[in-house]
């Protein structure tokens, strides 16, 4: 069909734990084609899982998958025009009764409970965080790896790169996506050995910009450390003034995400960006 | 034409009306609230006061979401999981109902109307501004920045630290 | 009824500048053609009818919205109302984006359509209050005789603290840009979460046609109407709407979004103070 033809794919990327260098590939040849990917599995017919994942998440993704409307392709970071999915099972019905509990303001309020990954747009592959929110704020939350992998890809080698792996994934969380798409950029040709001299300039303008923007600034103040978190990976990006990284467990995550708003709880995981292909304690 | 817009649109409005004690859940039943209103607001139109067939329209749309906000907010599952009636002690309503609908129409046919005099002015817009505005100017302003001071103290007083545990900054 | 078809050729064009600063012009074209040909997805227990309303009224705002601006001094329909025309159909914008958020029963969407409700009730007092403040200054709610009565001298000009309000209270309308947190990344596109092939294509054409229509109404209210050398009136609103609606949709490339839990503070104390200000400025000289 012509109409189908003219129409730019749009694909929900999946990673597993193992799947940095996968999801790499595919963001690279999804800009060589300019598509865009999309944000939840609604928006679009294409999944492309990256990596190898575990059964937890596998079934994670089927889930997802079986949900995802029609013309649908299952892709992989080697063949990224994939193949086209077999028709859909019926709808399953598991809806849960809502409760309720005394929120923070002394109010009777419904009880949500939302997970957040492991399969979710721009979020720590692997990772999945239980939300109970009343409203729009965090009541409390419980972390799970849901899938690791044996050693990651982010070695010391490659610190500016993954600094700027963060940087997009945080700036895409921020809503600011023209800075996000730069930092890929930025970190895929790093990555590629480009020449110091012809990187350097870039890297410090990308950081004076995202420095600068005083919008963002405006919007960390005083969620948890994430402005920190920030200011350290852009000072990484300098190589005259790297540190080590700092990891820091996972065990802290639900304590700093308790009365976050939804969105605040979103740039404090992001601004952590636990890498579970490194393993258990990553 | 205008004859059967104003029939069609009386009609929605009681019909909506209706509906918002029939449909089991409470978004339908705030959004037929809503509908009833908007008729009401086009029914202004028909008869040439724009400027008030407008404001009831926007004025509703605006009210009917905080409404939203405020009912729906402590039942906070989406599409209303759970089915709910807006029927409450049926019979004394009923009662009341009946009673308040007697009244009233009783009221219709023991009222000696007046008759119509003069015509109605060339813009009504105007009009409306000077017989609310014109001689009671003070009263209105002063009433007006009363209530909303009276808003925002509200709000001040009821929460001390604000929803998200603002760090004081904004 | 041209002045309604030409506002959404110029929604589509700034679907087009929009993808063009990414490098993809053709973006919203090829967009239309994805959704077209996929399938409208139903969530479990969605109130598919609520949210078809919520899905339609968008686009159906904006074009009722349309019928009022003035191309030159002619519109579609000449309301003497038309400034709360306007506001009103903006309004309505923030049921459909709720009754969208709510009717597909998840929980991004939820927030999605909370989260608008609270920037439209913020920004709703800021932006009705620089509305009135060019009306007061014209003496109409007609935008046609608010564009005539701004000969020589531009609204923008002498009230640039009702103009900028305006721009930005009109991004909020639109959750256009730094104001898109409805729809943003960290809810999974929040209100769009759920919304899938035709349904999609819809709600964001409407969004195109709310951001087209609040730019060509900056131009009667503050940036003289049709007024301008060479060009006749009627060429000069929809070339000066061109220049706002390229500032609006350029300001998603500059600017993070602006969480409302944050944003709303701003409206409450920095731009009603500064609307209230422009008004009695201008209250004082028009009187």
């Amino acid at each position: 069909m012509g109409l189908r033809r003219f129409a730019a794919q749009r694909p929900f990327v999946v990673s597993a734990a193992d799947g940095t260098r996968d999801r790499l590939a595919v963001e690279a040849q999804m800009r060589r084609r300019r598509w865009r990917p999309a944000l939840s599995p609604a928006e679009t017919g294409m999944l492309v899982v990256c990596g190898n994942p575990g059964a937890a998440l596998a079934e994670a993704i089927d889930v997802v998958w079986r949900d995802m409307p029609e013309p649908r392709v299952r892709a992989s970071a080697r063949d990224l025009d994939g193949v086209t999915g077999g028709s859909r099972p019926a709808l399953e019905l598991d809806a849960d009764m809502a409760d309720r509990a005394d929120d923070r303001d002394g109010l009777r309020l419904d009880v949500l409970h939302v997970p957040l990954g492991p399969v979710l747009s721009h979020w720590p592959a692997g990772l999945r965080v239980d939300l109970t929110l009343q409203g729009d704020v965090v009541q409390a939350a419980e972390v799970t790896a849901v899938d690791t992998g044996d050693g990651t890809f982010w070695t010391e080698g490659r610190r500016a790169a993954s600094r700027l792996d963060s940087l997009s994934r945080f700036l895409h969380v921020a809503g600011w996506e023209a800075a996000a798409e730069r930092a890929a950029v930025l970190r895929d040709e790093a990555l590629s050995g480009a020449d110091d001299e012809v990187l350097a300039p870039r890297l410090a303008s990308f950081a004076r910009r995202v420095r600068w923007s005083r919008a963002l600034r405006w919007m960390m103040r005083g969620v948890g450390d994430v402005q920190e978190r920030l200011d350290g990976w852009l000072r990484d990006l300098d190589p005259a003034r790297g540190q080590a990284p700092r990891s820091e467990p996972l065990a802290t995550l639900p304590s700093l995400l308790e009365g976050a708003e939804l969105g605040q709880a979103r740039l404090i995981v992001a601004s952590l960006d636990p890498d579970l292909g490194a393993g258990r304690d990553g | 034409m205008e004859d059967v817009a104003f029939w069609v649109l009386a009609v929605a409005a009681v019909a909506s009306g209706v509906a918002v004690f029939v449909v089991d859940s409470m978004a339908r039943a705030t959004f037929a609230l809503l509908a009833s209103f908007l008729c009401v607001g086009a029914e202004l139109l028909l008869i040439d006061l724009h400027y008030l067939g407008v404001l009831v329209i926007l004025m509703m749309i605006m009210e009917m979401l905080v409404m939203a906000v405020f009912m729906v907010m402590y039942m906070m599952n989406p599409a209303g999981l759970m089915p709910m009636t807006m029927l409450h002690n049926t019979r004394g309503a009923l009662a009341i109902s009946g009673g308040a609908f007697v009244v009233l129409a009783a009221g219709i046919f023991t009222v000696p109307w007046p008759e119509r005099a003069g015509r109605p002015p060339r813009d009504p817009t105007l009009a409306l501004g000077e017989s609310v505005m014109g001689p009671k100017m003070l009263v209105m302003m002063v009433i007006g920045i009363a209530i909303l001071a009276t808003m925002i103290a509200t709000v001040v007083l009821a929460t001390h630290r604000g929803r998200y545990d603002r760090d004081g900054a904004p | 009824m041209v002045e309604v078809v030409v506002l959404g050729m110029l929604a589509v064009a700034a679907a087009s500048l929009n993808g063009a600063f990414a490098g993809r012009p053709a973006e919203p074209f090829q967009e239309a053609a994805r959704l077209l040909t996929l399938q409208r997805r139903r969530t479990a227990r969605a109130d598919v009818l609520l949210t078809r309303i919520g899905v339609v009224s968008l686009p159906l705002a904006a074009a009722l919205a349309a019928l009022v601006v003035p191309f030159g001094d002619r519109a579609a329909v000449g309301s003497g109302v038309g400034v709360v025309w306007f506001n009103a159909m903006e309004v309505v914008a923030w049921g459909a984006v709720w009754l969208a958020g709510w009717g597909v029963n998840s929980a991004f969407g939820l927030v999605g359509g909370y989260r608008f409700l609270a920037q439209g009730l913020a920004y709703e007092l800021p932006h009705m209050f620089a509305l009135i403040t060019a009306a007061l200054a014209a003496h109409s709610l007609d935008l046609r005789i608010i564009g005539e009565a701004q000969g020589g001298l531009w609204f923008a000009v002498w009230m640039p603290a009702a103009f900028a309000v305006y721009l930005v209270s009109a991004l909020a309308m639109a959750f256009w840009g730094p104001f898109g947190h409805p729809v943003g990344g960290d809810a999974a596109g929040g209100v769009l979460a759920e919304l899938s092939g035709p349904d999609r294509l819809v709600f964001l054409a409407g969004r195109y046609g709310l951001l087209t229509v609040a730019a060509a109404v900056a131009v009667p209210l503050f940036l003289g109407g049709g007024a301008g050398p060479w060009l006749p009136a009627w060429l000069w609103s929809p070339v000066k709407t061109c220049a706002v609606l390229a500032l609006l949709v350029w300001t998603r490339r500059r600017f993070p979004v602006l969480r409302m839990d944050r944003a709303m503070t701003v409206a409450w104390t920095v731009l009603i103070p500064a609307t209230v200000l422009q008004m009695l400025v201008v209250a004082i000289v028009v009187v």
